[in-house]
């Protein structure tokens, strides 16, 4: 413990000086508003300006580019909320309460909310990753692939609690998107599904075009079926920041959030999209009133933001006591520690800790800037949303399918992202939930990959599911959360006929 | 009042859309910083691309920084170099973009045996291993049998023993079946004839991961990918597949002193789109022959564990085309070409 006292300090003592509290700023800043753009990601800004941090001091590098890893994730819940367009995989949960929450004229709220969220669960994010880094990525390692199986078997059930009114829709939609998530190269032999022959499409359907066109564009094409109004929308945007009470009916999601995304941001492999999946689905399942969720429900925005804000600094742990990347924005920050000469690696944190506190103060700084630019700035975003509609339609279109441009400079993805908007026109119109067929298009392939892998570790035996321990009692959890409220009602039956 | 902050706001938003999207080519290259002053006729007249068919932070894309770093700091080309990634289809949109830039002086390429398999596989579409002009072999990655620091077997002989028990009886893991670990283990088991359980996985890395876990029994890896984990005594290198054993690892024996005649190793190195100029060619030529001089590059080549292997152009063009032929042949062997 005195150990980590006098690192955090003198961590502390370098991650104030001014060149290292600009950094800090820089990426934030940075970090927010590649996140609020659709299409552009943190890997791909990390990627673009970590040129530019040759020649500094590898410290404030880093400090800057993890600056905008976690500064994205906070960001994306600005269009997410305003204009229901996640601006990034990581906060697509947050348009399903989030943008309910706007059109009700509590923008502001949400996104008070969100980053309040961010805040407390990033800070325990990083206590979680400065006091327990090495046991916890030990740990961590131990989950193979019938264990990620476990987990993500875990999110695909969540989908029936997406489903809204209709239970069978809700299947439907996730079928969807597994059908969907077919696309691409098989994972075990190497062939392609379903690509049509095109090279563009060898890597699956990208996750974020499908998410702009059937939210964003979707929602576009719904909404001018009615007359547009022209005028600003009059009535009053009551409350610019979540009330006593929003906070109140958060406790919990604050909890679960921190816990679900740091644990899963550990998870080599599993990130910050999956984390705010699971918090999602988990806040509704525990709620005493589930049915407010999709509706407007604070704690919907409260768990996810949580949950995708620990989860950066749960991939700081492979990475920092490992030296193993857990997602495609931490192997950037590897390439780039790498070229300034370090070793990640287990002995990492003892070779260079002043590097290690350094990066750590200034999280802990980070997060605060974070906080502090986003509440006033809350309000100021919620007024976007009193724009005419015929002014934010348009711009929400060009934002759309820029990014989508921008993913890999060609019209491909315009194309696709423009199809998707029909699709998810459709879908809106005939009444089916959009939220499980996304979440069946991440987590599908992924669940593919880990059956297949868990079947050929064990030679062809399910059995290896229940015979490791890790992931048989996931499992034990699953069948619970599904079943529960059935033998809730059994049993509640049979007391009363048994009383009776 | 309200109303015009609202737009304001829009506005803004809609601008600064506009500034990242283009903000690609403009970030780098105020980054890359290297005189701006060419000697007007001579070649490079322009900006130069390099492209990746990786992610950044990949070793293709960490090679292709370092020489565009190298080359820029140490003022030895006139014109900024760009590196453009452009990973997708296991580089297969890198490859194409290249080979369409036929005679195109200024687009080069980061090239590893990625390039070789790839280009084999994609018969029928518009590349092939002939699209692509040599300009220098840089270095050489060596591949290396790595189990967990506390595994049971010691060496290759405890490792292939206990594989000759039973077919699948101990497991591999690495990439994507056609990825060079994937190959050595292929070339291992034609070797000393067991067969090994293959579990592949997605990216690079979840593979350490997997054996650090206990889920594997083994791994082929480039020393750099386990450098760390080595040194931190998580893991433990038991054989290199190289004619001679590694500068940095001198105790680790080679799989030919272990009775196991393997060698393997992955390129790396710098190609054009075929047809450009010979003047380009010769310029790059003797550019990253300089280059390789550097201690900067030195520095590189030991903190990622890489061999130097310098090869002028007419020598790496012949190589390509034998590590074409040989690829093919395995290729063939495992069912990944017709």
């Amino acid at each position: 413990m005195p150990d980590v006292l006098t690192g955090l300090l003198n961590g502390f003592g370098i991650a104030v000086q001014p060149m290292n509290l600009l950094m800090a700023l820089l990426g934030c800043f940075f970090g927010t508003l590649v996140g609020a753009l659709p299409g552009i990601g943190p890997s791909a800004t990390i990627a673009i300006l970590l040129p530019v941090t040759f020649g500094m001091d590898p410290t404030s590098a880093i400090i800057m580019l993890a600056g905008i890893y976690y500064g994205a994730t906070y960001g994306g819940s600005i269009t997410s909320i305003l204009m229901n367009i996640p601006g990034d995989p990581s906060a697509v949960m947050s348009t399903l309460d989030g943008y309910k929450l706007a059109q009700q004229g509590r923008a502001g709220a949400a996104l008070g909310m969100a980053a309040i969220s961010s805040f407390i669960a990033g800070t325990f994010s990083v206590v979680a990753l400065m006091l327990i880094a090495p046991p916890m990525a030990d740990f961590a390692v131990r989950f193979g692939p019938p264990e990620y199986f476990g987990i993500i078997f875990l999110g695909l059930t969540l989908i029936v609690y997406l489903g809204g009114r209709s239970v069978i829709k809700g299947l439907v939609s996730g079928v969807m998107g597994l059908v969907i998530g077919t696309v691409g190269v098989d994972p075990m032999q190497g062939f392609g599904r379903y690509d049509f022959g095109s090279v563009r499409l060898a890597d699956g359907v990208p996750f974020i075009v499908v998410a702009m066109g059937l939210f964003a564009i979707a929602e576009v094409l719904v909404n001018i079926e009615n007359p547009l109004k022209t005028e600003f929308i009059s009535g009053k945007l009551s409350g610019l920041l979540p009330t006593r009470k929003d906070l109140a009916d958060s406790r919990g999601a604050f909890l679960r959030g921190s816990l679900i995304g740091f644990f899963v941001g550990v998870l080599p492999g599993a990130g910050a999209t999956i984390a705010s999946f699971l918090a999602y689905g988990i806040e509704k399942r525990v709620s005493k009133s589930p049915e407010r969720f999709g509706n407007g429900a604070i704690e919907g925005v409260a768990a996810p933001e949580g949950a995708n804000n620990a989860a950066t600094g749960g991939a700081m742990v492979p990475l920092f006591a490992l030296g193993i990347p857990g997602s495609s924005s931490t192997a950037i920050l590897l390439g780039g520690m790498i070229m300034y000469g370090m070793r990640p690696g287990p002995l990492l944190i003892s070779q260079n800790p002043d590097f290690f506190w350094g990066v750590v103060a200034s999280m802990y700084i980070g997060n605060v800037m974070l906080l502090v630019m986003n509440l006033p700035l809350a309000g100021v975003f919620a007024r976007l949303t009193r724009a005419p509609y015929s002014v934010l339609y348009p711009m929400i279109l060009l934002f759309v399918l820029i990014g989508a441009f921008s993913l890999n400079n060609s019209v491909f993805e315009v194309w696709l992202v423009l199809l998707f908007g029909v699709v998810g026109y459709a879908m809106r119109k005939l009444d089916y939930p959009l939220a499980p067929l996304v979440l069946a298009l991440v987590l599908g392939p992924m669940a593919e990959k880990a059956l297949s892998q868990s079947l050929t570790m064990s030679h062809g035996s399910m059995a290896i599911f229940v015979s490791r321990p890790i992931s048989a009692v996931i499992l034990v959890l699953t069948f619970v959360m599904l079943f529960s409220p059935l033998f809730k009602k059994m049993w509640a039956s049979r007391r009363a006929s048994a009383g009776a | 009042m309200k109303k015009g902050i609202g737009l304001f706001m829009a506005c803004m938003l809609a601008f600064s859309v506009m500034v990242t999207g283009g903000c690609q080519s403009k970030g780098a290259q105020e980054s890359a910083g290297a005189k701006d002053k060419a000697p007007a006729s001579k070649y490079p007249e322009k900006p130069i691309e390099l492209v990746v068919h990786t992610k950044p932070g990949a070793g293709a894309d960490i090679l292709a920084r370092t020489v565009s770093d190298i080359l820029s700091k140490e003022k030895m080309v006139a014109q900024p170099i760009t590196v453009a990634n452009k990973s997708g289809g296991s580089g297969a949109v890198a490859f194409s973009y290249v080979a369409e830039k036929k005679s195109d002086p200024y687009v080069l390429l980061a090239a590893q045996p990625t390039l070789v398999t790839t280009s084999l596989k994609s018969g029928g579409s518009n590349f092939s291993i002939k699209s692509f002009a040599p300009l220098a072999g840089l270095a050489a990655d060596e591949s290396v049998v790595v189990v967990k620091a506390d595994s049971k077997y010691k060496n290759m002989e405890d490792l292939i023993s206990a594989a000759k028990k039973a077919p699948k009886a101990v497991s591999q893991g690495g990439g994507a079946i056609g990825a060079s670990d994937s190959i050595v283990g292929h070339l291992i088991q034609k070797a000393t004839g067991v067969t090994f359980n293959y579990v592949s996985f997605g990216t690079g890395g979840e593979v350490p991961p997997a054996l650090l876990g206990g889920n594997v029994d083994f791994i082929v890896a480039n020393p750099a990918e386990v450098k760390g984990l080595v040194e931190g005594k998580k893991l433990r290198i038991i054989g290199v597949a190289a004619d001679k054993r590694m500068e940095g690892a001198p105790d680790v024996p080679t799989l030919k002193e272990q009775g196991i005649n393997v060698v393997y190793q992955s390129f790396r190195g710098i190609v054009a789109p075929a047809g450009i100029p010979a003047d380009a060619a010769a310029y790059w030529e003797g550019v990253l022959e300089k280059m390789t001089k550097t201690e900067a590059w030195k520095k590189y080549l030991k903190d990622n564990s890489l061999t130097p292997s310098f090869m002028k152009s007419a020598d790496f063009g012949k190589y390509l085309e034998e590590q074409a032929k040989i690829y093919e042949a395995v290729m063939k062997e495992m069912g990944q070409l017709k």
